[in-house]
């Protein structure tokens, strides 16, 4: 249906003055105000959902995070409304394009109406300021580092940028200031300009004053379709806002803002990602400036001077009027089309290319063969997924933190911060996964590219795992994948030993009982990880039978196991306790004891082996004495971290890689 | 004209509806604190016997966890007591606590050695050492609190451990506040 333009409604013609008949009720519905009252429905739904929302808000940088995690988890309808309140935001930005390509297509837009064309798209501008200056206030990282981004872009501004930028932020650096900096646009006076901008719009398109009675049905008619429209409106928010909940529950808010984390993978709102991806084709300074200031401004500068281009093109004649018109629709429909297709290319980049490929390209860089720009920007798709996701548990882990001990006074960031899980596995992941795994990952979760070229310490020092290294060293797992300096396998003198060890078995049963030998050998060493020196000379305090226990005391006590497991405990510790024997017997030779071994060649110190103590040597000094040692056939090719990481980081990381055992 | 008002009716409902659809989970959100209620009902340890003095009353601060809406406070100052020590003739050690709150409307008491009087700052209820009201607007004595001492620990020190609660002001009646 063709909406009448403004003039029609002012001029004698108008359609209005068809007395009572429904369907001229019908065409004179004014789809200008619908969408009008649209937004000014959305606008009042913000407000009231937006003074809920700030009973509970608090704009500092350690309760913000907090305060909104609260309002989304604890409260009762928290994420409803806050649901409601975003969403809403984003139908407005719908909305307002909606009406102001209504404008466009009636010939709205020209003078004498060109006030509401300007009026119009300021106020979509700050719309948009609101939303935006909305999404930093949780503190996540989401809001913060978008906003940091933004706020770059505002700065490359010539001459006024850098100032704009300090004044929005309250100085040179994000912070307590910039949230309530932000938060006071946000509540005050942003809305404020929005609500003053939309009544003098609703007043332009109001009909005259003077109403003919005639006309009385046409505008109840006009009130009801309002209503019912709005009516769709709520129902898609709410609907969006229930999918949120549902599908997306704890995602609507990321980690809390870590100005530490320069990896975080930042994206804009969906209203933004056209701008995001037209900014991806401009490269230096020049151009950057071109891209983010000086073409958008130009962009602008077109669409303020439309109402007046048909003066330009010659004031008199129907058919220069007709092309004014047809260049103005061209042109917004250009933008239209562009904004649209960007918006689609930017997603499109973004999106998780498939696995075949991304290991198809690893292989093909593996290989040494130069990727085409395509195939980088496959695997930086790549990239930026793993990150997204790694980032996606991680706001999960905070808000499960959150839940477990409350936000601790010092702000929400903390809780990842001090959380040992999370920084072991990040210490792992910096400063071991490029030799090492963990379970064939990185130690957060990530496969990496390149194949390791070191043991997977995931359960290691466990019964199983020295179990698996005794049963063949050179697997993958284990020693396999580690080389000397000249390429050739490292660490082959276990393999050899334990082959020999195998030959030497004279028939079958004694097989059988030199691998039931290492099962005890598995056993006695993964109970080192946990009680150190427990089964040394002198021997042995098994873990029940509590008979000498207290006339000894220099004996370590036994550790507590419930009645249930003690029957199994007394038949572990006869293992272990062989395990010890054939260790003292035949390990012992090279793998010293307290210092102490049977024969020449020197293998790590098993006393404590797998222990958090052991391990924290092993990684501060991997060419340790009583580790790998520098020298000798076989040195360690691991570099010490004693400089690397701090005493306390060490210990954190040895405690990671030990995990939740005893 | 019926229709003209039907049809407005009919808006207007409409409208209700959404306005409701919208208020009433509001409205929960705005009550919600209110469902929320945490009081500390074990003792609290707040000081070493030796530290309270037989002479005159001690103002104890009383640390605990404390949760404060999404906050939490691993040890938080959530209120003061006085204490006031009368050992028995066999030194068997005997401590009363006395809320600091004022019955009245709840400003800090204070006590005032020279008088040997307890008096709240801002509407000059006066209470005896004992914590029995004797001048002033409030409607009862100070609120007493559950406290007891603890049995020597290992280094054989004695604890003073308190039941903390808080009581509603401005009514004759002590009423617990959860």
């Amino acid at each position: 249906m063709t909406a009448p333009s403004i003039e029609d409604q002012r001029g004698p013609k108008s359609s209005l003055q068809i007395p009572n008949a429904t369907t001229a009720g019908l065409r004179a519905i004014q789809w200008h105000r619908i969408w009008l009252s649209v937004a000014g429905f959305l606008f009042i739904l913000l407000c009231s959902t937006g003074l809920f929302l700030m009973t509970v808000y608090t704009p500092s940088t350690t309760g913000a995070w907090g305060s909104v995690w609260y309002i989304q988890t604890q409260m009762s309808g928290g994420w409803f409304i806050r649901g409601l309140h975003r969403f809403s935001s984003d139908a407005l930005m719908l909305v307002l394009p909606i009406y102001l390509l209504h404008l466009l297509l009636t010939k709205a837009y020209r003078p004498p109406n060109h006030a509401r064309w300007w009026i119009g798209w300021l106020s979509l501008g700050v719309a948009m300021a609101t939303a935006l200056s909305g999404y930093l206030l949780p503190w996540d990282q989401r809001g913060y580092w978008g906003m940091k981004v933004r706020l770059n872009i505002l700065a490359t501004t010539p001459i006024v940028g850098d100032w704009l930028r300090d004044f929005l932020i309250g100085g040179q650096e994000m912070g307590s200031l910039t949230l309530t900096r932000f938060y006071t646009l946000h509540i005050a006076a942003l809305p404020l300009a929005l609500g003053l901008m939309m009544w003098y719009l609703r007043r332009k398109h109001s009909p005259p004053q003077t109403t003919p009675r005639e006309t009385s049905v046409d505008s109840s008619i006009q009130t009801l379709i309002q209503a019912f429209v709005n009516v769709l409106f709520l129902a898609i928010v709410v609907s969006i806002a229930w999918y949120d909940h549902l599908v997306w529950r704890g995602f609507a808010l990321s980690a809390p803002a870590d100005p530490a984390a320069s990896e975080y993978p930042a994206r804009p709102e969906w209203f933004n990602l056209f701008l995001f991806q037209w900014l991806k084709y401009f490269h230096g300074p020049t151009m950057e400036t071109m891209g983010a200031v000086v073409i958008p401004g130009a962009m602008i500068a077109m669409l303020v001077a439309l109402p007046y281009v048909h003066k330009v093109m010659g004031r008199d004649g129907r058919r220069k009027d007709g092309l004014a018109h047809a260049f103005a629709t061209s042109y917004v429909l250009f933008l239209v089309i562009s904004i649209v297709w960007l918006t689609y290319a930017s997603i499109r980049d973004d999106r998780a290319p498939p696995e075949t490929i991304v290991r198809g390209l690893v292989a093909k860089r593996a290989a040494g063969q130069t990727l085409s720009p395509e195939e980088e920007k496959v695997l930086r798709a790549r990239d930026f997924n793993r990150q997204r996701l790694l980032w996606t548990t991680r706001a999960l882990l905070a808000s499960r933190l959150a839940h477990q001990s409350g936000i601790p006074p010092e702000g929400a960031l903390a809780l990842l911060k001090n959380d040992p899980k999370l920084r072991g596995g990040e210490l792992f992941a910096a400063n071991c996964a490029a030799c090492h795994r963990f379970a064939g990952r990185n130690g957060l979760g990530i496969v990496p590219d390149e194949p390791p070229t070191s043991s997977d310490l995931a359960n290691y020092a466990t019964p199983d795992w020295i179990r698996g290294l005794l049963t063949n060293p050179m697997d993958d797992k284990y020693f396999g994948r580690m080389k000397k300096p000249d390429g050739t396998p490292a660490h082959t003198r276990m393999a050899k030993f334990l082959k020999e060890l195998r030959e030497e078995q004279p028939d079958d049963a004694a097989r059988g009982k030199l691998e039931a030998d290492l099962d005890a050998v598995a056993a006695y060493l993964a109970d080192e990880a946990l009680h150190p020196g427990r089964w040394a000379d002198p021997p042995i305090k098994p873990s029940v039978g509590t008979t000498d226990s207290a006339d000894n005391p220099a004996v370590e006590k036994p550790v507590r196991v419930s009645a249930e497991s003690t029957v199994n405990e007394a038949y572990w510790d006869d293992i272990r306790k062989r395990g010890r024997d054939f260790f003292m017997s035949i390990c012992n030779e090279c793998h010293s004891y307290r210092g102490q071994r049977s024969g020449t060649f020197s293998a790590p110190e098993m006393y404590g082996y797998g222990s958090v103590e052991w391990l924290e040597l092993m990684i501060a000094e991997p060419s340790h004495e009583t580790r790998y040692r520098s020298t000798g056939r076989e040195p360690a090719q691991m570099p010490p971290f004693r400089d690397r990481l701090t005493a306390d980081e060490i210990k954190l990381l040895a405690r990671w890689i030990h995990g939740d055992r005893g | 004209m019926q229709r003209r008002t039907f049809i407005l009716a009919l808006a207007a409902i409409i409208n209700s509806l959404m306005g409701a659809m919208v208020a009433m989970p509001g409205i929960r959100f705005l009550l919600d604190p209110l469902r929320r209620k945490r009081g500390h009902d074990e003792f609290i340890r707040i000081t070493p016997l030796s530290a309270v003095s037989a002479d005159r009353p001690s103002r104890v601060t009383v640390v605990a966890d404390r949760w404060d809406a999404f906050v939490h406070h691993s040890a938080a100052p959530i209120g003061a007591v006085w204490l006031l020590r009368s050992d028995s003739e066999n030194d068997e050690p005997r401590v009363k606590c006395l809320q600091t709150i004022c019955p009245h409307l709840g400003c800090g008491i204070d006590f005032v050695a020279g008088r040997r009087v307890f008096v709240c700052p801002c509407h000059a209820s006066e209470f005896d050492a004992a914590g029995k009201a004797q001048y002033g607007p409030s409607l009862r004595d100070m609120d007493e609190l559950e406290c007891r001492v603890s049995p020597p620990d290992e280094n054989g020190g004695r604890w003073v451990e308190v039941k903390y609660q808080e009581f509603k002001t401005g009514v004759p009646d002590r009423r617990p506040l959860i």
